[in-house]
């Protein structure tokens, strides 16, 4: 038997203060949980490990807590009721090895979740797609007390098959169950976008996902290769209507849609493992759409994360005894974003406009970086190394501004010329010596 | 009040982010044709324009090609009264005016009719009451009250204005201009819901004056024997929001951008159009005080 227990407080802040005004804003979002997860495992026979548990996770969500400050010196508070759940499950499964080359591993997982009191449920009407829910009525709970249940079975397969003693196939299948998702209408990722538990208006994210692989070493396994394809579909994902406003807003959830997701695509990797040069190359075809309800006219359109070619490559050579170079090099696919394709005329505004409606209708400008070092080992040895090593290394060797997002403007001072702006987070070379020893 | 903070926020990102950012060149397709109807139709006594224009290239730096075959009626359902608007160039569309005369009437009820190629495109609006200005009064810039110092004799200055205190929500955009020039950039663009000035909430709070207790009318300077002339245009809920959902679109960057969306709009257009027509119409009562600055 093994007993975890864990408590995590994730915090989001953001502050800062204008000394020109003393107008200040202060703004903080956490998440804090609370776990304990007994397992246990039975050795039935030689060919069946049987594993089973349960686990009750609580969630303290404090959506946002703000503060602002004028240049008068007067403040204004925003602080949202916190918010509660807790997710109990039980699962079992076996590990059982029907033939001397076949294993199967199945299980089963059943997970109810309980958004709790103390805390103020809201209640919206129905209305059109794409448009803010109606609010209807807020309803007082008590501390503890359920306002809304769950219950999910997460059912899993596996399947390993070893064809020779270089060679074998995998094959699973898994449903899961998530109680808590991300909300985010920003174009980019950003470390401030807030996650939001299940609730009475939001049902948790179901995902089933199949994937099947082919793994095969060669040369006395100094190459190791696998080629794995893999489907998801996911119900009840997290979007929101166009112009949602899901910064400090008590009444979010009317601004949010749910609808459907998929992921599907092929991943192939390569890995040397012995010899001079060693390193490894990962490559994968895919794409990930979104189906929601009112938003780009009711079809598939390319979800944020979507990214239909990424490449990694990581490669080290010892030049000798003491020297060792090194380079890594990453190609993705631009991510998915809106962008205008004309712009209206109004009150001498001009205002960006998508006549074909669609959400994600372009990409960005890829994502590719060459970063290299080089390693100079020396001191005493110990267990086989040097106890010490110099690196020297250049982030993006070729200084590319690798976009983060474009947006679109009109040029200050200009009100009728617009233009489109590149916003790159790490745009240059970035160099480093790092020392490091072992004692 | 929240979206105050929300622009405060963006503006501090947008400038420390400024230095990772630059322009580029981006390849668009083109949009499908649509008419874009600019009617902001309002009760001073002066020639009113209605705007009928196409679309255009985003990156385009000119004015929006007009629409010159429109035929624009606009009428007051309310006093049953059509008044025709000919036009003249650049997609404009005037009604001409005596000094005496409006045909703009708070409470009345009107309907805008643009006709174009056989198609009849519609909007329906009700001019709402504006506020009442006291006064506007100015204040020097000597970098103690806003703003950066100035070695010039220079002014800003405040709308002191009181809004209708009863349980209706009151919309307006304030107007600002230096001699007769409006200032109309989109920074300048300034909407607030019962006088709450720059304290944006769905909520009517009724005060009977504008808070805190003037409007600051924006970093604007005035040199001495200046005029100010501030007016306050009576909007409709829909079209505060119009105007939130613009200048959030223009000015929707840096690294908490979100992805853009289509203004709304309140131009009918009837189903089998083979093209649509975009834009806003709104009627106002309009409140207007000058002053010369000194």
């Amino acid at each position: 038997m093994n007993i975890t227990g864990f408590y995590s407080n994730y915090d989001y802040l953001l502050a800062f203060k204008l000394s020109q005004t003393d107008q200040s804003f202060n703004w903080r979002s956490n998440i804090v949980n609370y776990s304990v997860k007994p397992d246990f495992t039975y050795f039935l026979n030689g060919k069946n490990t049987i594993r089973f548990g349960a686990q009750a996770l609580l969630y303290d969500f404090l959506p946002y807590n703000a503060t602002g400050q004028f240049a008068t010196g007067a403040s204004v508070t925003f602080k949202a009721d916190k918010r509660y759940g807790v997710e109990y499950s039980i699962y079992a499964g076996n590990e059982h090895k029907i033939l001397p080359r076949l294993t199967f591993e199945y299980g089963l997982r059943i997970s109810m979740y309980n958004y709790l009191g103390k805390g103020k449920a809201y209640y919206y009407g129905d209305t059109l797609s794409n448009e803010p829910l109606p609010f209807i009525k807020t309803k007082s709970y008590s501390n503890g007390e359920v306002i809304k249940t769950y219950i999910n079975p997460e059912p899993r397969f596996s399947a390993n098959y070893v064809i020779n003693q270089f060679s074998s196939v995998k094959a699973s299948y898994n449903r899961m169950a998530q109680y808590i998702q991300l909300i985010s209408n920003t174009a980019a990722s950003t470390p401030l976008d807030v996650y939001t538990i299940a609730s009475n208006n939001l049902k948790p994210l179901l995902a089933d996902q199949g994937s099947i692989g082919y793994f095969r070493n060669f040369k006395e396994n100094m190459f190791e290769t696998s080629v794995e394809v893999y489907y998801k579909y996911m119900q009840n994902q997290l979007d929101y209507i166009d112009n949602a406003d899901l910064f400090i807003n008590d009444k979010v959830e009317g601004q949010l849609i749910q609808g459907l997701g998929r992921a599907y695509g092929a991943e192939f990797y390569v890995k040397k493992n012995k010899g001079k040069l060693k390193g490894w190359v990962s490559y994968t075809l895919s794409k990930t759409e979104r189906l929601v309800n009112g938003i780009s006219n009711n079809n598939w359109f390319f979800s944020r994360y979507d990214r239909t070619h990424c490449l990694n490559t990581s490669l080290n050579i010892d030049v000798s005894k003491r020297w060792n170079v090194s380079a890594n090099f990453v190609f993705l696919s631009g991510t998915p974003a809106t962008f205008p394709n004309t712009k209206i005329q109004i009150q001498n505004l001009n205002i960006p406009y998508n006549t074909d409606n669609i959400r994600n209708n372009y990409r960005i400008t890829p994502y590719h970086r060459l970063d290299v070092g080089a390693t100079y080992s020396f001191g005493k040895i110990k267990n086989g190394n040097r106890n010490q090593n110099l690196v020297i290394s250049v982030y993006n060797v070729y200084n590319r501004r690798n976009a983060f997002s474009i947006y679109f403007q009109t040029k200050n001072g200009q009100p009728l010329q617009t233009e489109a702006i590149r916003l790159s987070i790490i745009g240059s070379i970035v160099p480093a010596v790092t020392y490091n020893f072992n004692f | 009040m929240k979206i105050f903070f929300k622009l405060l926020t963006l503006a501090f990102f947008i400038s420390i982010l400024n230095s990772c950012t630059d322009v580029v060149q981006i390849k668009l397709d083109e949009g499908s044709k649509l008419y874009v109807i600019d009617a902001f139709v309002n009760d001073l006594r002066i020639s009113q324009t209605i705007k009928v224009v196409t679309n255009d290239s985003y990156f385009s730096n000119r004015d929006a090609p007009a629409v010159p075959n429109a035929n624009v009626v606009l009428t007051d359902l309310t006093g049953n009264i059509q008044y025709n608007f000919n036009y003249t160039s650049n997609g404009n569309y005037v009604y001409n005016l005596s000094p005496a005369d409006t045909i703009a009437k708070t409470n009345h009820q009107y309907k805008l009719d643009v006709t174009i190629d056989g198609v009849v495109y519609t909007s329906m609006a009700t001019q709402k009451r504006s506020a009442i200005i006291d006064s506007i009064s100015s204040l020097p810039n000597d970098g103690g009250g806003f703003g950066p110092p100035s070695k010039n004799s220079t002014f800003f200055c405040l709308l002191n204005a009181r809004d209708i205190a009863d349980n209706n929500p009151d919309y307006y955009w304030i107007k600002t201009f230096r001699n007769d020039t409006l200032f109309n950039g989109s920074a300048d663009i300034n909407v607030c819901i019962d006088g709450t000035g720059g304290i944006v909430t769905d909520a009517p709070n009724n005060t009977v004056e504008f808070t805190p207790p003037a409007i600051f009318l924006g970093f604007k300077q005035y040199k001495k024997l200046d005029i100010c002339k501030v007016e306050i245009h009576s909007t409709s809920r829909e079209t505060y929001f119009f105007f939130v959902q613009a200048l959030g679109q223009i000015t929707n960057g840096g690294l908490f951008a979100t992805t853009p969306e289509n203004v709304k709009t309140n131009i009918t257009t009837p189903s089998g159009a083979k093209t649509k027509a975009v834009g806003w119409f709104n009627m106002a009562t309009v409140a207007v005080q000058t002053k010369v600055v000194k």
